[in-house]
């Protein structure tokens, strides 16, 4: 039996480009929440400095707080996306081996 | 627009990269540890410690909030941070883990002194500090939600 190899190279294509296609819109609305947790928390945090709430030295202290917090939330997506690409590469190399194991 | 394109070209290149390395050593990538359901536990069970800290200074009045009081929670989460990473350590593929637990443990140590030195707590730095841990932990969760399940053989 021989192998559709046009066939086999579209099938890989679709599986790789719907896991990517997952995974970037995961990552993208990922994105659009840490900024907004981020945007909603330094607007806190500059509304108590100018109420007098804190001093400077907290303000500082909690800027580099909120830079820390932002990079762990960024490492999750950097996760999600390694994930995804995983997932494209591995989907599409199922989708060659199951076709040349039906072609034998 | 035109960093996105190039973003998406960076991306597609690498994925090509991958998908050649990949089908010449003819066996699946790995990228990323595979996930642990222990290590989810563990951070959930951690984000309820801290949680349940911060919300109970709350809930006292400002002049009960002491250090003393509290010295055991403190040392409490520490421990079991401490023993998340070093499960974190135990796995392969795994950096991105380990360095956000990094910055909660730094994170920690810096608020455990914080409330050392000082013996109080403001009620809008009690609600920060919880709101910050759980975004925190809610960020080491989702990437251990993101990796790929072990398959059962």
């Amino acid at each position: 039996m021989s192998i559709d190899i046009s066939k086999t190279f579209s099938d890989m294509a679709q599986v790789a480009g719907q896991s990517i296609e997952e995974g970037g819109a995961a990552v993208g609305s990922g994105i659009t929440e840490v900024l907004n947790n981020n945007k909603q928390s330094l607007a806190e945090l500059a509304q108590a400095r100018v109420d007098s709430e804190i001093n400077d030295e907290d303000f500082a202290n909690e800027l580099a707080r909120e830079k820390l917090i932002v990079e762990a939330e960024m490492i999750a997506l950097e996760i999600a996306s390694k994930a995804a690409v995983q997932k494209a590469v591995n989907g599409a190399m199922d989708v060659l081996t199951k076709a040349v194991a039906a072609a034998i | 627009m035109n960093d996105m394109n190039s973003t998406n070209k960076s991306f597609g290149g690498l994925l090509l990269v991958l998908f050649f390395t990949s089908m010449f050593s003819g066996c699946s990538i790995q990228l990323l540890a595979e996930r642990d359901e222990v290590s989810l536990q563990q951070m959930e069970k951690l984000a309820q410690d801290v949680d349940l800290l911060f919300t109970q200074l709350l809930y006292m009045p400002p002049d009960r909030r002491d250090y003393q009081s509290n010295a055991a929670k403190y040392l409490s989460v520490e421990v079991k941070l401490n023993a998340l990473k070093m499960r974190q350590e135990s796995r392969v593929m795994n950096e991105l883990t380990i360095k956000q637990l990094d910055i909660a443990i730094d994170l920690w140590a810096q608020d455990r002194k914080r409330h050392e030195h000082q013996n109080s707590f403001t009620d809008f730095m009690l609600k920060r500090y919880r709101s910050q841990y759980k975004r925190l932990f809610l960020a080491m969760i989702k990437g251990e939600e993101a990796k790929e399940k072990r398959l059962e053989s």
